[in-house]
């Protein structure tokens, strides 16, 4: 792969993540509303409104608030919070950001980890029942709104059967492990304590589930179809014929081969975890970054409405470069074209 | 894949799952008894009394912190921190602290740290400072000794007693250590406001135990505790956030939580008041629900016009069906606030009257398409479809549209941008008429979204002013309660009712009392276990 190729690709996402932040800043400021109102209260006095919106650099003209939020968000410093106690929203994103990356990134396990099999079993079995079920379990995926489903899952596995936690990251009376990542998973493993792992483990189950649901249903449509396309290729009937045992075609040569279409799916899936758990969160009081983002759109808070969508940006961005760069890799043609 | 090797593979996740089921166990049972574990929909705002003025960080401030006296339902505020107190012109006001006070870290409580807490909620200028908005200066309160406060209003002020229920004290020793020094109030650096957002500074019956942002927080009992330890008061208060009502209801009837704070809808309190193992205490609440009219946009400038619109609305169906029972409103003062006066005329339904009125106006019914703005929470949206009904008896073109909170508290603000109509709910932030008529009707309000109404009558005005500097307490409420009854024959907004304070409480609590200012009613302190 050449480096111009690489380069290239981040070049186009420092472009994109300009142009969103030049958006994101426009749209927030054009909103309709008046967030300092909000923060200091009914019966807030103008000389404290007017305080507030010079602490908070309202009072400057938009170029130069503009500038002042790039330079913050170079810094990871995107300005303060207009919600009490008014702290700096860089310090809330990464307050909340672990929380809901370590959702997502278990949420897409979940979704790879049942949907590829689940796929290949749907078209190992063309039109038998188990193609049937998944076929049902699909569709229900993708039917099914999130915040019911995960409503269902959080009523009946948490309260009527008990199995697994209903709410939070952790129990209520026991100690979050020491803060060093933030993921309280890779956190308490940091703390060499395995009992609070798998204690952690079990609040990450039902909110994942919610929230993989509809990318498993993806996931497993889309591997059935490439499997199936796969299927009728000739290398595979030639690998038969010659005796190779039908696991070892199925997932190391027709597995590869259909799995660069699932790729894609994959990369888009990072920026939707992080962007769309907001219901789940919900659900599941999860504190994480879609909490965050749905309150500072009820109030109105400027900066905490650009850092999440930046942060949502960039997450999207950045997964979609990493495919792209991967599909370089993976398919000498497309970095090819690039030379020509 | 050979089946052996599949069922060893489900053997080995079967044994993974109950593994992790093993671990999930403790946190779904009940636990220690001397645990409260209280649930809210509400977000937390750190634990700064600077900052405070919703219910949950009140709750935060109220255990963590005291104040100089405390509200008492439907008297004047009793002593706490001061022991007594006097101002014979209500512009001097003189405490004598309580002795042997001690702060978390163990220090005495003593009058420089009032002086200092004082000092810093007035220059921070933030949360419930604006009750003293030109009243009170820093550095004007003053120490006369270690157990002598001394606050010198810039004007006589009768119910600054009344509003220092809101003002609690900070360990000034332990806030000076943990001040930041680069910050927006120059000397005093960033006043410790970044300390407090993870940490407390007070001398409340708990210290602050454990944080996790935007999810929960919990309290341990403070055992120096100047009220001491009674056998059954809890040692440890939780509290957990759940954005979900269908949640919070399987919490409260499993017998999870202890207690279910008011921000639920109506139906969620009747529901779960059926569960073998919940009560639901419903008590009027020092809280008015009320349909603002801005009386300086037309047709609402004309004072037939609005009475025609007040006998108009269905106050009984909004009372009984869509609130699910309240008191039924009888002017801004709420019922059970001291100072409410008992003749005051009650909202009425009567169409005949409210033609009769209407025939009066200088205008027309369908000269206009009326605004009705409501924020889509609680009983707004079926109280705006209710109203649009109504309405529509009398020809009135009614125009409901919800809308986002900063905007509405935008278009409140002017009289040209506030809707005609504008639900909202307001609740004691201190046990005084003051807040339901000067925070409402009195010029000095406008710019609030409860004065919505931008509401001025020169002799209300006037009436409210003398209230203000009265400074004995029978003579300043009545004054109150006569202004209120000139609004109410202005008909300056439509009073609906003081609706009923509801709480879901696990029956093993006991000594629940409501207050009726916000939040206090959520003092761990006071209540038992069985």
């Amino acid at each position: 792969m050449t480096m111009r190729f690489v380069v290239r690709r981040f070049f186009e996402l420092a472009v994109v993540l300009g142009g969103l932040a030049i958006l994101i800043f426009v749209i927030s400021r054009v909103l309709p509303g008046d967030p300092i109102r909000y923060a200091l209260g009914p019966n807030a006095s103008p000389q404290q409104i007017e305080q507030m919106r010079t602490e908070m650099g309202l009072d400057e003209s938009l170029p130069v608030q503009f500038i002042r939020l790039v330079e913050g968000s170079i810094a990871g410093n995107f300005g303060r919070s207009t919600i009490p106690p008014f702290g700096s929203v860089g310090i809330d994103i990464a307050t909340y950001l672990p929380a809901s990356l370590e959702l997502a990134f278990f949420a897409m396990i979940l979704a790879i980890a049942l949907g590829v099999p689940l796929g290949v079993t749907a078209a190992l079995y063309r039109d038998r029942w188990p193609d049937q079920a998944s076929r049902v379990l699909a569709f229900s995926g993708v039917a099914i709104p999130v915040f019911w489903l995960a409503l269902m899952i959080q009523l009946v596995v948490a309260f009527r059967l008990g199995w697994l936690p209903a709410l939070g990251r952790i129990g209520r009376n026991v100690a979050p492990p020491i803060d060093v990542t933030g993921f309280y998973l890779i956190d308490s493993l940091l703390a060499a304590d395995i009992g609070l792992f798998f204690h952690c483990l079990t609040f990450l189950v039902l909110p994942a589930l919610a929230l993989a649901a509809s990318p498993l249903a993806m996931i497993m449509r889309l591997v059935r179809a490439s499997m199936l396309e796969e299927m009728g290729k000739d290398y595979v009937l030639t690998a038969r014929a010659n005796g190779m045992p039908r696991v070892l075609v199925v997932y190391k040569y027709m597995l590869r081969n259909a799995f660069s279409a699932t790729l894609t799916i994959v990369g888009l899936l990072v920026g939707y975890f992080v962007g769309s758990a907001f219901i789940v969160e919900t659900v599941f009081s999860w504190p994480g970054l879609g909490r965050y983002g749905v309150r500072a759109l009820q109030f109105k808070d400027f900066n905490a409405i650009v850092a999440v969508t930046l942060v949502v940006g960039i997450a999207y961005a950045a997964a979609n470069t990493v495919v792209t760069v991967l599909y370089g890799w993976l398919d000498p043609r497309l970095r090819l074209s690039e030379r020509k | 894949m050979s089946r052996f090797s599949l069922s060893r593979r489900a053997a080995l996740f079967a044994s993974v799952a109950l593994l992790a089921a093993s671990f999930a166990a403790p946190a779904a049972a009940a636990g220690d008894p001397a645990t409260l574990t209280v649930i809210t929909r509400l977000t937390d705002t750190g634990f700064d009394p600077a900052f405070h003025f919703a219910e949950f960080d009140g709750m935060d401030v109220l255990n963590l912190y005291e104040p100089l006296v405390y509200p008492q339902k439907g008297a004047a505020p009793s002593g706490h921190l001061a022991e007594s107190w006097d101002s014979p012109d209500a512009k001097v006001w003189t405490f004598k602290l309580r002795k042997g006070v001690k702060f978390h870290d163990g220090k005495d409580l003593r009058a420089k740290d009032v002086v200092y807490s004082i000092d810093r909620m007035l220059t921070i200028n933030k949360g419930y400072s604006y009750l003293w908005a030109g009243l009170l200066k820093p550095g004007t309160t003053t120490a006369v000794d270690d157990y002598t406060v001394k606050f010198t209003l810039e004007r006589p002020f009768g119910p600054f007693l009344d509003t220092i229920v809101q003002f609690f004290v900070l360990n000034s020793e332990f806030m000076k250590a943990n001040t930041a020094k680069e910050g927006p109030f120059g000397d005093n650096g960033d006043y410790g406001t970044a300390f407090l957002k993870k940490a407390d500074a007070g001398s409340g019956p708990y210290t602050l135990a454990e944080v996790v942002p935007d999810s929960r927080r919990a309290y341990k009992r403070f055992d120096a505790y100047w009220g001491g330890w009674k056998d059954k008061q809890f040692n440890r208060v939780v509290v957990q956030l759940v954005g979900e009502a269908a949640t919070a209801r399987e919490l409260i009837a499993k017998g999870d939580v202890d207690f279910v704070d008011q921000w639920q809808p109506v139906e969620f309190y009747k529901n779960v008041a059926k569960e073998p193992n919940v009560t639901v205490p419903e008590t009027p609440d020092m809280k008015l629900y009320f349909i603002q009219m801005n009386t300086q946009r037309p047709p609402l400038d004309d004072i037939n016009f609005r009475r025609a619109i007040s006998y108009a609305f269905d106050y009984k169906t909004a009372v009984e069906q869509v609130m699910g029972g309240a008191v039924l409103g009888q002017g801004p003062i709420p019922s059970s606030m001291p100072g409410f006066d008992a003749s005051t005329p009650k909202a009425t339904t009567d169409i005949a009257k409210a033609k009769e009125f209407l025939a009066k106006s200088k205008y027309k019914p369908d000269q206009f398409v009326l605004e009705f703005q409501f924020i889509k929470a609680g009983v707004h949206e079926p109280i705006s479809l209710l109203f649009q009904a109504n309405m529509a008896q009398l020809g009135i073109k009614i125009d409901i549209k919800a809308e986002q909170w900063p905007v509405l508290t935008k278009n409140a603000a002017k009289p040209d941008t506030a809707p005609h109509f504008f639900p909202v709910y307001n609740t004691a932030k201190y046990p005084s008429p003051d807040a339901f008529t000067h925070g409402m009707y009195h010029p000095q309000s406008h710019g609030g979204w409860q004065a919505a109404s931008h509401y001025a009558n020169p002799q209300v005005t006037k009436m409210i002013d003398e209230a203000r500097t009265t400074a004995d307490a029978a003579k300043r409420n009545k004054l109150y309660a006569d202004a209120a009854k000139i609004v109410v024959d202005d008909a300056a907004a439509l009073w609906v009712a003081y609706p009923f304070h509801r709480v879901a409480v696990n029956k093993r609590i006991k000594n629940y009392q409501h207050v009726g200012v916000m939040a206090f009613d959520l003092r761990a302190y006071n209540l038992r276990y069985e």
